[in-house]
């Protein structure tokens, strides 16, 4: 009896429970199978309202931080006279405001505020500029002093560094302001001109300068001064007071989005107390719309996310239907020898049920973590820095419906165990049951042409239903694929019977046999296929949309990084480019301009063509030849440009024929460097020899000689016909007259502009013979061939079928245009472009280009570097699109995110089913030993056996994987087109849908060498644990 | 004395595999008395094993009665044979790793079988310890039974089916799998029992070193059995 001291006497109320603990421990493999798969599946189902959340957190983020500055902050303003004090009576208004509105008090930042009036400033008896005199509250902590102090005293103001070069201020010197006395105490450049700081205030005019699209440029950015400086200002002028709250975006949650719109809205409708102050207020914000624009992106994930959930949770739920199917048939025996002791019910349910429950409950958390900690990966990997992943009631309510739903599991595939007669049990013969699988599959296969059916009529992608039905179409489709490919399987292997049979190889004979046999192999093969399906799937909606996310960020930003600028005055943007990047491969210089003369607003890009080719992003089907070749073809063999150095202009010309009523006067088309097109007067013709002299306007520099023209004195009209002969060219510079070539020896070096006139290719020796016929009105005209009459030109087709041949050039000056190849779309603007030689362009205009956009388009391994570079040469940056950061942003789209979660959840998927096939023949490892054994015995060779085994699994697993990645693949070609990649429909590039054959069939084809090596794996360790031994026992 | 168990007329016909019907036992009239021992001989597939089942309820005779300690176990519930076993019937099974719970020590399994009686916890340690003295295991009292060997575990099985005092023990070829030494030791443990507790046994065997040493042996064969009929076992052999 001393024995029973050593241990603790469980009483036979702890009985049930203590051998369960016992029996769950002496299968511990088995019982880690069932807790992963448990907690996978438990993880999966969370997986989805973390996921949508965390998605949610990202999008609103996101789409707070893409929004103009207004879309964060709320801005009251107050306009009165000095002496009403403005900002004291908003800031009042302000506060009193939002005391009863606690959430926007919370979600705010305090307020920042300020007081500005529009102010004539200057040197004491200089003419003044006009510039803003502005106090911010915590200026000095958002500038950088270049020089003096920051402006703190009354008096005192500071001025930016790009003003006080532009207007040769400096500190120290005393300006006046309004006519009020102010000294200049430092000199500032702002930290972060674009930052939040600043609100919506347009304080760096200078800063801005010319080079934007619209924008004349100023010169004089704001100047900052004390509160007490700009009180000082004469009483009655002008000042605008604002209190500036900032959204505190980092803090926002998506919970809070309702209470914060309803708040903006009762803020907005509550005036700033016009009648209580005097003056006239007004709430600047645009936050309740980005909110509203955030939510609508959100809501559109939310459908998307179900259904992928819905289908990743059967599938994961099937797998743990099987997983705990076999456990429960591990622990057939001692149900049954329950049974045969005359256990009570309760007891015998516990031996078959108990330990499935426990580990059940025990997966809840951790599938919780899983699901937490993949989440949390996802949202560092994919979603907005810092997506905070919060566990909501929603995810709680999903663990415990996964945890139920894998309850239930376990106790319909315990069932049939527990219902099982003991003799059963021990003969391994459970009744047939009678089933009509072909139902089934017959109900399925038409909901799959159905739903193919109306995918195919109705497959607009911007459809909510529609995108809804991509993503269950393919889980449809493989399902078919997978209910029908295992119906098969079996057939297939009774099918080789024969074969196997006749060539007297054992393995093959029994691999074939077994997988024949064995409905566990139908449900294996109908998992596998359905979770490669999915992943092929998967992978390649994955593949398609990232493809296309990067094609349309790189297509819209056009480069790497597109820098928008403004180059020194004077100064040739190009030439600049030229001089800092040698290699030709680091940038290229465009000039844009937006034509908006017609109902589809053209956008027109002038690049430089060989730094283009190397630089732009580009899509073989965007144009008919690759770009190189099509930017060689941008640039055509034209004469030479005729430069003009100097200050006069001779040109020697014979006259051997002139009909006209008066002489009519020679007249030069000179175009200068910023300055247009100026024509200058050079003589009236007369027949004979003569030489014309005139002076030329080019105080700037270089001119340029566009062409020359004939014109009649004065007012009247009358026809001109004439033939004259240019026998030379000389400019005066310093050194005296030389002569110009001209391009007057050049066959083609002068054309006529109109159909009246003509050019005779001089033959070496008369000079150029220029010939008019015109009527009573035009005027003949003949110029330089330096650029092609028409400029060649890539164009999309909307271009082209909306201008025709011909846009505004870069002074909206019309250019005729002879498109080389006409594509879907083109780097840098979209469905609505063209693109020329930046050269011909600026010639087209004669140097003209004020109102266009400079920019610098960057290689990615310029990206770094470029930018200083060209700081340095003067040029200033004024903003910067990155397509790497476009398309992540694209990523981050809601739709995107949908798509990556099918794919993790289809992998997951697929990781369980292989898990499955492993476990499968693990857990039947008890069995199938006691045969192995037995035919050892008979003399069958280990390695036949190991081999018959390998190739039974083997042949499951290709089949499977085989038949989905087909299916998936097939489905991916019929739904993908109609699967919403984006939050809005994008115009260009058009959308590529191609099978990524390498990307699906790379990933099947490392799950078949992974998983065989893990089934060689497996059945090795089987057949070592098949002993003679075994063959005392029952077979299980 | 009354009969421990009582057949009358007891036919069983099942389909096989391929549907064929197949008659396993045909009009079998048995009765065994309390406190005797009877073996059940026969070749291979003539019934033996059926009708044991349906003596412990786990199967249903196609027509016929089964009475066994004064139940009729062709008409009870489940819940009531379920206690029928509990209460009064001991069953060894050929293979000794069917009768055990292989990761239970010898102790617990002897406890696994017993719990369903009234006994108090002391006299349960009691009795725990007393079978596993009489099989000669109380050396192996903490050990699983997945340790022992087969000998041992067949000698620990019959204490498991003694368990909880049954009034009638059913055994199926308890000796097949044993050396002679151990199958003779496992015979004289369920003949203890009868001698002790006066435990009915019915025992299906091949053995006839086993039947000799019982009171009676009924021949089955082809699903028959002459009632009453007594044969030598060397007679009995010579038939099978």
């Amino acid at each position: 009896m001393g024995a029973w001291a050593e241990t603790a006497y469980v009483g036979p109320d702890m009985w049930d429970l203590w051998l369960t603990l016992r029996g769950m421990w002496f299968r511990r493999g088995v019982s880690l199978a069932v807790l992963v798969v448990a907690a996978l599946v438990v993880g999966g189902a969370v997986t989805g309202p973390l996921f949508l959340r965390a998605a949610g957190e990202s999008v609103l983020h996101d789409t707070l931080n893409q929004a103009l500055p207004i879309g964060r902050i709320v801005s009251d303003r107050m306009s009165s006279p000095v002496k009403a004090r403005p900002l004291a009576q908003v800031a009042k208004a302000s506060r009193h405001k939002l005391a009863a509105l606690p959430t926007l008090d919370r979600l705010f930042t305090p307020p920042v505020s300020s007081l500005q009036v529009q102010a004539v400033v200057g040197r004491p008896g200089v003419t003044g500029a006009s510039a803003v005199l502005a106090y911010r509250e915590g200026v000095c902590a958002h500038v950088r002093m270049v020089s003096g102090r920051c402006a703190e005293q009354p008096g005192s103001v500071m001025v930016s560094a790009k003003t006080a070069d532009a207007v040769g201020w400096r500190t120290g010197q005393r300006l006046l302001a309004n006519g009020r006395s102010v000294r200049v105490v430092g000199l500032y450049a702002p930290v972060d001109p674009k930052g939040d700081y600043w609100g919506t205030h347009p304080y760096f005019a200078a800063l801005s300068g010319s080079g934007v699209a619209g924008d004349l440029g100023s010169t004089v950015d704001a100047l900052f001064g004390p509160r007490a400086t700009l009180l000082a200002q004469p009483g009655y002028v002008d000042a605008t007071g604002a209190v500036d709250r900032h959204l505190k975006v980092a803090q926002l949650r998506v919970v809070d989005v309702p209470a914060v719109e309803k708040a903006l809205l009762d803020y907005t409708d509550t005036g700033l107390g016009a009648a209580r102050f005097r003056s006239v207020g007004v709430t600047d914000t645009a936050v309740g719309a980005v909110l509203i624009q955030a939510t609508g992106i959100t809501d559109k994930l939310v459908l998307p996310v179900v259904v992928v959930e819905v289908q990743l949770l059967v599938l994961c739920w099937l797998i743990l239907f099987l997983v705990v199917a076999n456990a429960a048939e591990a622990r057939g025996q001692e149900v049954s020898l329950a049974k045969l002791r005359g256990a009570p019910a309760a007891s015998t349910v516990a031996f078959g049920l108990l330990d499935t429950l426990l580990l059940v409950v025990l997966a809840v958390p951790i599938g919780l973590a899983l699901a937490w900690a993949w989440v949390t990966a996802i949202a560092h990997l994919q979603l907005a820095p810092g997506t905070p992943v919060v566990l909501t009631p929603a995810s709680g309510l999903a663990a415990a419906g996964a945890g139920a739903g894998a309850a239930v599991a376990a106790v319909l595939a315990a069932s049939r165990t527990l219902r099982r007669p003991v003799l059963e049990q021990w003969r391994r013969a459970t009744r047939r049951v009678k089933s009509r699988p072909w139902l089934v599959d017959g109900v399925l296969v038409a909901a799959v042409v159905a739903g193919l059916v109306v995918l195919t009529r109705h497959g607009a992608v911007q459809a909510g239903s529609t995108s809804v039905l991509a993503l269950v179409v393919p889980g449809l489709v493989v399902l078919a694929a997978a209910l029908l490919g295992s119906r098969a399987l079996p057939g297939l292997c009774r099918a080789a019977f024969g074969s196997t049979r006749r060539n007297a190889r054992l393995g093959g004979f029994l691999a074939v046999r077994q997988l024949a046999r064995r409905p566990t192999t139908l449900r294996l093969a109908l998992i596998l296929t359905v979770a490669f399906g999915l992943v092929a799937f998967g992978i390649d909606a994955w593949s398609v949309a990232r493809a296309n996310e990067h094609d349309r960020a790189w297509t819209e930003v056009g480069a790497a990084e597109v820098l928008t600028v403004a180059s020194p005055a004077t100064k040739d943007l190009g030439k600049i480019v030229d001089r800092l990047d040698h290699s030709g491969r680091q940038a290229a210089a465009v000039a844009e301009i937006t034509d908006y003369s017609r109902p589809t607003p053209i956008t027109l890009l002038a690049v430089q063509p060989e730094r283009f080719a190397r630089v732009a992003f580009w899509r073989s089907d965007f144009g008919t030849a690759p770009l190189p070749e099509l930017m060689r073809r941008l640039t055509q063999k034209v004469a030479p440009p005729v430069a003009l150095s100097g200050t006069a202009l001779e040109v020697r010309v014979h006259v051997s024929r002139l009909s006209a009523e008066h002489p009519p006067v020679l007249v030069a088309d000179i175009a200068q460097q910023g300055a247009g097109l100026a024509p200058v007067t050079v003589g009236r013709l007369r027949p004979g020899d003569q030489t014309l002299r005139t002076s030329l306007p080019c105080v700037r520099g270089t001119c340029r000689l566009v062409g020359l023209h004939l014109e009649r004195p004065g007012t009247s009209f009358y026809p001109i016909d004439g033939r004259l002969a240019l026998t030379g060219i000389r400019v005066r510079a310093a050194a005296g007259w030389h002569d110009l070539p001209a391009d007057l020896s050049l066959p083609h070096g002068w054309r006529p502009t109109g159909a009246a006139s003509s050019v005779v290719p001089p033959d070496g020796g008369g000079g150029l013979v220029l010939v008019a016929h015109v009527g009573s009105v035009a005027n003949p005209g003949w110029r330089v061939a330096d650029r092609p009459a028409r400029l060649p030109a890539l164009m999309t087709r909307t271009a082209h079928s909306a201008a025709g041949p011909h846009v505004g050039g870069l002074a909206n000056t019309q250019l005729d245009l002879d498109p080389i190849s006409v594509g879907p779309a083109l780097p840098g603007a979209g469905a609505d472009a063209v693109i020329v030689d930046r050269g011909y362009a600026i010639d087209a205009a004669h140097g003209y280009t004020l109102a266009t956009t400079e920019t610098v388009w960057l290689a990615p391994s310029a990206v770094a570097t470029f930018p200083d570079q060209l700081r340095k040469a003067g040029v200033n940056i004024l903003a910067a699109a990155s397509a790497p950061h476009q398309t992540v942003l694209y990523q981050r789209q809601g739709p995107a995110l949908a798509i990556l979660l099918f794919l993790a959840g289809a992998g997951l998927g697929a990781l369980l089913a292989a898990g499955g096939v492993v476990l499968n023949l693990h857990l039947a490892g008890r069995r199938r030993t006691y045969e192995l054994a037995a035919m050892t015995a008979l003399g069958v060779g280990r390695r036949v056996l190991l081999f018959s085994l390998f190739l039974e699994q083997a042949l499951l697993l290709v089949f499977g994987i085989g038949v989905g990645v087909a299916a998936g693949i097939g489905g991916a070609m019929l739904a993908l087109p109609a699967v919403p990649e984006f939050a809005d429909t994008p115009t260009a590039p058009p959308m590529l849908y191609g099978v990524h054959l390498v990307s699906v069939l790379g990933t099947a084809a490392g799950a078949v060498v992974v998983l065989a090596i893990v089934i060689a794996l497996s059945a090795a360790n089987l057949l070592r644990g098949a002993r003679f031994a075994q063959l005392r026992e029952a077979p299980a | 004395m009354t009969a421990a168990v009582a057949c009358e007329s007891v036919t069983h016909v099942y389909r096989d595999d391929v549907g064929s019907e197949v008659l396993a036992l045909d009009s079998v009239d048995l009765e065994v008395r309390r406190g005797e021992a009877v073996a059940l001989v026969g070749p291979s597939g003539a019934g033996k094993s059926t009708l044991l089942t349906m003596l412990a309820g786990l199967a249903r005779p196609s027509s016929g009665r089964i009475r066994v300690t004064d139940h009729e176990v062709t008409t009870m519930s489940e819940g009531a044979l379920r206690r029928l076993r509990a209460r009064d019937i001991g069953v060894v099974l050929q293979t000794p790793g069917r009768n055990l719970v292989p990761y239970a020590t010898a102790s617990e399994n002897i406890i696994f079988a017993q719990r369903s009686g009234s006994l108090s916890r002391a006299q349960r340690r009691a009795e725990v310890t007393d079978l596993l003295e009489t099989v000669g295991l109380v050396e192996h009292l903490h050990r699983p039974a997945r340790f022992l060997s087969g000998g041992q575990q067949q000698r620990l099985a019959v204490a498991v089916a003694l368990a909880g005092r049954p009034t009638l023990l059913l055994a199926d070829e308890p000796t097949s799998q044993l050396d002679r030494h151990t199958g003779d030791a496992v015979v004289d443990l369920m003949l203890a029992a009868r001698e002790h507790r006066g435990t009915t046994l019915v025992v299906v065997t091949h053995d006839h070193h086993l039947s000799d040493a019982l009171d009676a042996a009924y021949t089955i064969h082809d699903g028959t059995l002459k009632s009453g009929t007594w044969l030598p076992v060397a007679g009995k052999e010579e038939e099978a």
